[in-house]
Protein backbone atom coordinates (compact mmCIF):
# COMPACT_ATOMS: atom_id res chain seq x y z
CA UNK A 1 0.00 0.00 0.00
CA UNK A 2 1.23 3.48 -0.80
CA UNK A 3 2.55 5.36 2.20
CA UNK A 4 1.19 8.76 3.09
CA UNK A 5 3.24 11.68 1.84
CA UNK A 6 3.49 14.54 4.33
CA UNK A 7 2.44 17.91 2.97
CA UNK A 8 4.42 20.97 3.95
CA UNK A 9 2.59 24.12 5.05
CA UNK A 10 3.60 25.86 1.83
CA UNK A 11 1.86 23.32 -0.40
CA UNK A 12 -1.00 22.48 1.95
CA UNK A 13 -3.38 24.78 0.11
CA UNK A 14 -2.98 23.05 -3.22
CA UNK A 15 -2.53 19.55 -1.80
CA UNK A 16 0.35 19.09 -4.22
CA UNK A 17 4.00 18.47 -3.48
CA UNK A 18 6.20 21.21 -4.94
CA UNK A 19 9.30 19.76 -6.57
CA UNK A 20 12.61 21.26 -7.68
CA UNK A 21 14.59 19.17 -10.18
CA UNK A 22 18.38 19.59 -10.34
CA UNK A 23 20.01 17.66 -13.18
CA UNK A 24 22.55 18.53 -15.88
CA UNK A 25 20.82 16.30 -18.46
CA UNK A 26 18.35 18.32 -20.51
CA UNK A 27 16.63 15.06 -21.51
CA UNK A 28 15.97 14.12 -17.89
CA UNK A 29 14.89 17.65 -16.97
CA UNK A 30 12.45 17.67 -19.87
CA UNK A 31 10.99 14.31 -18.86
CA UNK A 32 10.72 15.12 -15.15
CA UNK A 33 9.43 18.62 -15.86
CA UNK A 34 6.65 17.18 -18.00
CA UNK A 35 5.86 14.61 -15.36
CA UNK A 36 5.74 16.89 -12.31
CA UNK A 37 3.82 19.65 -14.08
CA UNK A 38 1.14 17.24 -15.29
CA UNK A 39 0.42 14.31 -13.01
CA UNK A 40 -1.71 14.63 -9.92
CA UNK A 41 -0.15 15.27 -6.52
CA UNK A 42 2.86 17.24 -7.75
CA UNK A 43 3.72 20.76 -8.86
CA UNK A 44 6.94 21.76 -10.59
CA UNK A 45 8.55 24.58 -8.58
CA UNK A 46 11.63 24.88 -10.79
CA UNK A 47 14.55 23.19 -12.49
CA UNK A 48 18.29 23.83 -12.47
CA UNK A 49 21.10 22.35 -14.57
CA UNK A 50 23.94 22.39 -12.04
CA UNK A 51 24.50 22.29 -8.32
CA UNK A 52 25.25 26.01 -7.90
CA UNK A 53 22.03 27.12 -9.57
CA UNK A 54 20.17 24.36 -7.77
CA UNK A 55 21.23 25.51 -4.29
CA UNK A 56 20.02 29.05 -5.02
CA UNK A 57 16.73 27.80 -6.43
CA UNK A 58 16.00 25.47 -3.53
CA UNK A 59 16.75 28.10 -0.89
CA UNK A 60 14.52 30.56 -2.73
CA UNK A 61 11.61 28.21 -3.52
CA UNK A 62 11.66 26.01 -0.37
CA UNK A 63 10.02 23.08 -2.20
CA UNK A 64 8.59 19.97 -0.55
CA UNK A 65 10.97 17.69 -2.47
CA UNK A 66 14.31 18.24 -4.22
CA UNK A 67 15.16 15.65 -6.90
CA UNK A 68 18.95 15.86 -7.07
CA UNK A 69 21.34 14.39 -9.64
CA UNK A 70 24.83 13.53 -8.37
CA UNK A 71 27.27 13.96 -11.25
CA UNK A 72 26.98 17.57 -12.37
CA UNK A 73 29.31 20.38 -13.47
CA UNK A 74 30.47 23.16 -11.14
CA UNK A 75 28.95 21.66 -7.99
CA UNK A 76 28.05 17.96 -7.67
CA UNK A 77 24.83 16.75 -6.07
CA UNK A 78 26.26 15.74 -2.71
CA UNK A 79 28.12 19.05 -2.30
CA UNK A 80 25.01 20.97 -3.32
CA UNK A 81 22.98 18.95 -0.81
CA UNK A 82 25.44 19.81 1.97
CA UNK A 83 25.07 23.52 1.16
CA UNK A 84 21.28 23.30 1.13
CA UNK A 85 21.09 21.34 4.38
CA UNK A 86 23.50 23.74 6.11
CA UNK A 87 21.04 26.56 5.40
CA UNK A 88 17.82 24.59 5.57
CA UNK A 89 18.16 21.35 7.56
CA UNK A 90 14.51 20.37 6.94
CA UNK A 91 15.02 20.09 3.17
CA UNK A 92 13.84 16.78 1.77
CA UNK A 93 16.43 15.91 -0.85
CA UNK A 94 16.07 12.73 -2.87
CA UNK A 95 19.16 11.66 -4.77
CA UNK A 96 18.34 10.61 -8.35
CA UNK A 97 21.31 8.81 -9.82
CA UNK A 98 22.31 6.14 -12.29
CA UNK A 99 24.79 4.77 -9.77
CA UNK A 100 24.01 1.87 -7.44
CA UNK A 101 27.21 2.48 -5.48
CA UNK A 102 26.69 1.58 -1.81
CA UNK A 103 29.35 4.04 -0.68
CA UNK A 104 27.40 6.81 -2.40
CA UNK A 105 24.27 5.78 -0.50
CA UNK A 106 26.24 5.80 2.73
CA UNK A 107 27.65 9.26 1.97
CA UNK A 108 24.16 10.50 1.17
CA UNK A 109 22.76 9.15 4.42
CA UNK A 110 25.64 10.62 6.40
CA UNK A 111 24.91 14.17 5.26
CA UNK A 112 21.17 13.90 5.86
CA UNK A 113 19.82 13.11 2.40
CA UNK A 114 16.18 12.05 2.66
CA UNK A 115 16.00 9.36 -0.03
CA UNK A 116 17.64 7.67 -2.98
CA UNK A 117 16.03 6.68 -6.31
CA UNK A 118 17.76 5.00 -9.23
CA UNK A 119 17.66 6.72 -12.63
CA UNK A 120 16.58 5.11 -15.87
CA UNK A 121 13.55 3.29 -14.53
CA UNK A 122 10.09 3.41 -16.06
CA UNK A 123 8.27 6.64 -15.11
CA UNK A 124 5.58 4.95 -13.01
CA UNK A 125 8.23 3.08 -11.02
CA UNK A 126 10.15 6.32 -10.47
CA UNK A 127 7.06 8.13 -9.15
CA UNK A 128 6.13 5.18 -6.94
CA UNK A 129 9.63 5.04 -5.47
CA UNK A 130 9.79 8.80 -5.02
CA UNK A 131 6.52 8.80 -3.09
CA UNK A 132 7.74 5.89 -0.99
CA UNK A 133 11.06 7.56 -0.23
CA UNK A 134 9.41 10.78 0.90
CA UNK A 135 6.60 9.11 2.79
CA UNK A 136 8.83 6.55 4.48
CA UNK A 137 10.80 9.12 6.42
CA UNK A 138 9.81 10.32 9.88
CA UNK B 1 15.80 -5.28 -37.97
CA UNK B 2 15.30 -5.90 -34.25
CA UNK B 3 14.09 -2.86 -32.32
CA UNK B 4 16.62 -1.22 -30.04
CA UNK B 5 13.89 0.73 -28.24
CA UNK B 6 11.81 -0.49 -25.32
CA UNK B 7 8.60 1.26 -26.37
CA UNK B 8 6.92 0.64 -23.01
CA UNK B 9 9.02 3.42 -21.41
CA UNK B 10 7.64 6.33 -23.44
CA UNK B 11 4.24 4.65 -23.87
CA UNK B 12 3.93 4.54 -20.08
CA UNK B 13 5.00 8.18 -19.81
CA UNK B 14 2.37 9.09 -22.38
CA UNK B 15 -0.32 7.19 -20.49
CA UNK B 16 0.58 9.02 -17.26
CA UNK B 17 0.44 12.43 -18.95
CA UNK B 18 -2.88 11.99 -20.74
CA UNK B 19 -3.57 14.51 -23.49
CA UNK B 20 -0.24 16.27 -22.89
CA UNK B 21 1.57 12.97 -23.44
CA UNK B 22 2.39 13.16 -27.17
CA UNK B 23 3.72 16.73 -26.96
CA UNK B 24 5.88 16.01 -23.91
CA UNK B 25 7.22 12.81 -25.45
CA UNK B 26 8.11 14.61 -28.67
CA UNK B 27 9.88 17.26 -26.59
CA UNK B 28 11.79 14.61 -24.62
CA UNK B 29 12.85 12.80 -27.81
CA UNK B 30 13.92 16.03 -29.55
CA UNK B 31 15.91 17.01 -26.47
CA UNK B 32 17.64 13.63 -26.35
CA UNK B 33 18.45 13.79 -30.08
CA UNK B 34 19.98 17.24 -29.55
CA UNK B 35 21.86 16.35 -26.36
CA UNK B 36 23.19 12.91 -27.20
CA UNK B 37 25.67 13.52 -30.09
CA UNK B 38 28.17 15.18 -27.75
CA UNK B 39 27.84 12.33 -25.26
CA UNK B 40 28.26 9.67 -27.94
CA UNK B 41 31.30 11.48 -29.35
CA UNK B 42 32.84 11.56 -25.89
CA UNK B 43 32.01 7.90 -25.15
CA UNK B 44 33.26 6.62 -28.51
CA UNK B 45 36.09 8.97 -29.47
CA UNK B 46 38.01 8.58 -32.73
CA UNK B 47 41.32 8.53 -30.89
CA UNK B 48 42.68 7.91 -27.41
CA UNK B 49 41.00 10.13 -24.88
CA UNK B 50 40.88 10.84 -21.18
CA UNK B 51 39.25 7.85 -19.45
CA UNK B 52 37.65 10.08 -16.82
CA UNK B 53 35.91 12.05 -19.55
CA UNK B 54 34.74 8.81 -21.18
CA UNK B 55 33.38 7.48 -17.87
CA UNK B 56 31.54 10.74 -17.16
CA UNK B 57 29.96 10.84 -20.63
CA UNK B 58 29.07 7.13 -20.50
CA UNK B 59 27.34 7.65 -17.14
CA UNK B 60 25.24 10.48 -18.60
CA UNK B 61 24.50 8.63 -21.84
CA UNK B 62 23.38 5.57 -19.85
CA UNK B 63 20.72 7.46 -17.91
CA UNK B 64 19.44 9.72 -20.68
CA UNK B 65 19.20 6.83 -23.16
CA UNK B 66 17.22 4.69 -20.72
CA UNK B 67 14.90 7.66 -20.17
CA UNK B 68 13.80 7.46 -23.82
CA UNK B 69 13.70 3.66 -23.84
CA UNK B 70 17.01 3.16 -25.66
CA UNK B 71 17.91 0.34 -23.29
CA UNK B 72 20.47 -1.41 -25.51
CA UNK B 73 22.38 1.83 -25.90
CA UNK B 74 22.08 2.53 -22.18
CA UNK B 75 23.42 -0.94 -21.40
CA UNK B 76 26.34 -0.49 -23.81
CA UNK B 77 27.12 2.86 -22.17
CA UNK B 78 27.10 1.12 -18.79
CA UNK B 79 29.64 -1.43 -20.11
CA UNK B 80 31.89 1.47 -21.14
CA UNK B 81 31.36 3.23 -17.80
CA UNK B 82 32.38 0.15 -15.81
CA UNK B 83 35.32 -0.65 -18.10
CA UNK B 84 36.51 2.94 -17.83
CA UNK B 85 36.30 2.90 -14.05
CA UNK B 86 38.49 -0.24 -14.13
CA UNK B 87 41.02 1.48 -16.44
CA UNK B 88 40.18 -1.18 -19.04
CA UNK B 89 40.85 0.83 -22.18
CA UNK B 90 40.69 -2.28 -24.40
CA UNK B 91 37.06 -2.95 -23.41
CA UNK B 92 36.18 0.71 -23.84
CA UNK B 93 37.62 0.66 -27.35
CA UNK B 94 35.96 -2.67 -28.18
CA UNK B 95 32.53 -1.20 -27.42
CA UNK B 96 32.98 1.79 -29.73
CA UNK B 97 31.37 0.37 -32.89
CA UNK B 98 28.50 -1.13 -30.91
CA UNK B 99 27.76 2.26 -29.31
CA UNK B 100 27.78 4.00 -32.69
CA UNK B 101 25.50 1.36 -34.27
CA UNK B 102 23.03 1.31 -31.40
CA UNK B 103 22.96 5.09 -31.30
CA UNK B 104 22.20 5.42 -35.01
CA UNK B 105 19.39 2.85 -34.74
CA UNK B 106 17.93 4.53 -31.65
CA UNK B 107 17.86 7.98 -33.23
CA UNK B 108 16.21 6.65 -36.38
CA UNK B 109 13.57 4.67 -34.51
CA UNK B 110 12.73 7.37 -31.96
CA UNK B 111 12.40 10.09 -34.58
CA UNK B 112 10.22 7.86 -36.74
CA UNK B 113 7.93 7.02 -33.83
CA UNK B 114 7.70 10.31 -31.99
CA UNK B 115 8.62 13.39 -34.00
CA UNK B 116 6.20 14.96 -36.43
CA UNK B 117 8.68 15.94 -39.14
CA UNK B 118 9.92 12.40 -39.82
Amino acid sequence: MEKAVPISPRSAGSGRLRVVVIDDSSTIRTMLGGLFSTIGGFELAGMADDGDAGVAMVLRERPDIVVMDVQMPRLDGLSASREILAEWPEARIVIHTGSVDESLRADARAIGIWGYVIKGQRPAVFIEQLRAEVGAQP
Amino acid sequence: MTSTIDTTVLDELGAMLGERGPAVIEDVVRTWVAESPALVAAVAPDSAADLDAIVSAAHSLKSSSRTVGAMSLGNAAEVVEHAGRSDDLASVTAERENILDLYAQAVEELQRRHTADC
